[in-house]
């Protein structure tokens, strides 16, 4: 079964926020994450929340979607990162009540990333120094939906993926350690 | 009771003021204008202040009270005050009336604001110049400047003011914000605020001191190092070589409420204009951050210097900053005087005419502390500086104190800062040498360092601080085993995860 993006959550912008040293919230902004989509070092709260800010508060199951610049990648928002609000770089999809039952957040940030969608969604960019992915591309995009047990079985295998890929990359680092330090014991000796 | 004004509000009117001129001409002209209106302003409200007083005093007779204000800090005719000159915002010939205003209150008060040699204060600026536009634009320029100025909030009555200072502290702000802002085109700079604390915290001057800095800008790290004092018993003395900087000095010691000050204007190498009869005027502290490796300073006249100031020898045509450091020396007193004098790093290590005024200094026992500092603490300029302490009572202690304070800073946007702690990390240490606590040796690794005559003498009177602070990081030798051990562990989850990983895709392709 295949369903269109819109019809399976809505997507809001992201907002503009003033920072200030000492705030309630975190201000989330693309560089924020690595590679993998996990949030890097500790976030500090930077952001009061007044006004209508209160409405942008992101929640749980939300998916973030980096809309504009060269490197375009979804992360699943989770209450682990304390409250926190998208930079306006963000696209926000906000899965609806009713596709609960039918698609994970997290799958859907997978199938985001994954370089077909990717290669896709890119061609389809617009603006000449900054390409951004409109809100509208995204909204026509269709996405396969498989079973949720199928959408499980996926995520899991990517994350075993990512795992793979940190531990040859960490092996990597690790084996080149092991060689200059003992290329260097021989002939020091 | 009314509210009181705060530096915050005061900075931002005097700030916006300066919207008037911006765009106009270069911020290195407009400030003269800004800041000579902010003191008239002060002086005015000063005056207004101090009159009502003595109208209340003598039951509204104005002719008692005009008599008592003229025994007054400053006499201010009629014509002079800023409400005057505000009434007049929309006479045509405004320049000319403030030009006017400016020449008679100098005039009245000759004896504060007039220079030694006929020179004012306020010689160098022109309100009614062809710089400020045509005709037309100067006027409505000058009327701007002057409505700025009538803000209400701006009430500068001594009884208005939240604390003595503000006044002298806006001033200040103005000043430096303006430092950033020109300064480097012309080679000078602003000393910033916490450097001149550092100098003024190491030399702390004693009550009764007589304090000096030859070089002195606007003054602000003279009024720094007079506060240092804890007491109002202290002289200051300065001088200047740049005439709009040197006006700006005097009217800074004003402000501050430091009426006694004598700021000269003058070339303190070719020129030094503090004298008592013929000889140098001599002093307890002597602070400076002297131009950085001056070119043309003097040396032509140098070696025949009527005060036989360079007589350790005499530094390179290009290179101004022994000159400076020699004539510090020489103006402190023989057996007690403190020199604190901020430079650039090549004063630690050049070579030649330089290194023998600096061996022949180290030798007579005079240098007491080299201090690095972060670099990009300047405005306008990235070069990291140092300062040099040079105390002519050492007495026996023969050694000298080196600190490397480089990494020890607040990151900027623009500019690095000095932190509270990293200050008081470096005076407290000074202290401690000062006191003879310190034996030679490390005194705190990576950052301090006494080393004795020899180490000096070894080191062939060079001073370049990683000589003696060693703040080389060795790197961690590795621990093959351990990192072999590591190597396994993880070969061993990349097969487990390799494993897993495949019985799951196999699930998949029913």
């Amino acid at each position: 079964m295949k369903m269109l993006l819109k019809e399976l959550v809505a997507i809001q912008t992201g907002v503009y926020a003033k920072t200030v040293p000492n705030g309630e919230a975190t201000y989330l902004q693309a560089s924020m994450f690595d590679a993998f989509g996990k949030l890097q070092g500790s976030i500090v709260p930077n952001v009061v929340i007044e006004g209508g800010l209160s409405r942008h508060l992101l929640s749980e199951s939300d998916v973030l979607f980096v809309a504009k610049g060269a490197n375009n990648f979804a992360v699943e928002y989770d209450s682990a990162m304390g409250q926190a609000i998208a930079s306006s770089i963000f696209l926000i999809l906000k899965p609806m009540k009713k596709s609960v039952q039918q698609v994970l957040p997290a799958y859907l940030a997978w199938y985001l990333n994954h370089p077909v969608t990717q290669a896709q969604l890119k061609h389809q960019a617009r603006g000449s120094s900054i390409p951004s992915i409109s809100k509208k591309t995204l909204e026509e995009l269709e996405v396969p939906l498989p079973s949720l047990e199928r959408q499980q079985q996926v995520l899991r295998i990517q994350q075993l993926r990512n795992r793979e890929k940190q531990i040859m990359q960490l092996l990597e680092v690790l084996r080149e350690q092991q060689i200059q330090s003992q290329l260097l014991l021989a002939v020091q000796q | 009771m009314e509210k009181k004004i705060t530096q915050q509000e005061i900075n931002n009117i005097v700030w916006k003021a300066c919207d008037t001129f911006r765009g106009v001409i270069d911020p290195s002209q407009y400030k003269d204008y800004i800041l000579t209106m902010l003191f008239l302003k002060y002086v005015s409200d000063v005056h207004k202040d101090k009159f009502s007083k003595y109208l209340e005093k003598y039951d509204g007779d104005k002719e008692r009270a005009e008599r008592a204000m003229r025994h007054e800090r400053f006499v201010v005719p009629e014509h002079c005050t800023f409400d005057y000159l505000y009434e007049h915002r929309n006479e045509t010939n405004i320049g000319e009336l403030i030009n006017i205003a400016l020449n008679d209150l100098e005039e009245a008060n000759r004896e504060k604001l007039g220079g030694e040699d006929g020179s004012g204060i306020f010689r160098n600026i022109d309100f009614n110049s062809s710089n400020l536009g045509d005709a037309k634009d100067k006027k409505t320029r000058l009327k701007n400047l002057l409505t700025d100025f009538s803000d209400k909030k701006l009430d500068l009555r001594p009884s208005h003011l939240a604390g003595n200072d503000i006044i002298g502290d806006a001033y200040e702000f103005l000043i430096a914000h303006f430092a950033s802002d020109a300064g480097k085109k012309a080679g000078e700079f602003y000393t910033p605020g916490e450097v001149s604390t550092l100098i003024a915290k190491l030399t702390k001057s004693a009550p009764g001191a007589r304090i000096c800095d030859p070089t002195c800008g606007s003054g602000s790290m003279l009024i720094k190092a007079g506060r240092e004092v804890g007491s109002d018993n202290f002289s200051l003395y300065g001088q200047e070589a740049n005439g709009s900087t040197w006006a700006l000095a005097v009217m800074n010691m004003f402000l501050h409420g430091f009426d006694n000050a004598t700021v000269r204007w003058g070339d303190t190498i070719r020129n030094p204009k503090l004298k008592e009869g013929d000889a140098l005027m001599k002093f307890d502290t002597v602070v400076a951050n002297p131009p950085f490796s001056l070119d043309k300073w003097g040396a032509d006249e140098a070696a025949a210097d009527p005060h036989n100031r360079f007589w350790r020898g005499v530094p390179p045509i290009s290179k101004g900053d022994w000159a400076f450091i020699s004539h510090m020396i020489e103006t402190t007193y023989e057996g007690r005087g403190k020199v604190g004098v901020v430079v650039p790093h090549g004063v630690l290590f050049r070579g030649s005419s330089e290194g023998k005024i600096r061996q022949k200094a180290i030798e007579e026992n005079l240098l007491e502390a080299v201090i690095g500092l972060p670099s990009n603490l300047f405005f306008g300029t990235g070069i990291p500086a140092a300062i040099l302490i040079f105390n002519r009572g050492k007495g026996t202690n023969k050694n000298v104190l080196f600190i490397d304070a480089s990494q020890r800073y607040e990151p900027g946007k623009n500019q690095n800062r000095l932190r509270e702690q990293d200050i008081n990390a470096i005076v407290d240490t000074y202290r401690r040498f000062n006191s003879g606590e310190l034996e030679a040796g490390v005194v705190e690794d990576k950052f301090a360092y006494v080393a004795t005559p020899e180490e000096l003498q070894e080191n062939e009177y060079n001073l370049n601080i990683p000589r003696y602070v060693d703040t080389f990081e060795e790197e961690d030798a590795i621990d093959v085993q351990a990192v072999q051990q590591e190597i396994d562990k993880l070969e061993d989850e990349l097969a487990a995860v390799q494993q897993e990983m495949k019985s799951y895709l196999e699930e998949l392709s029913l």
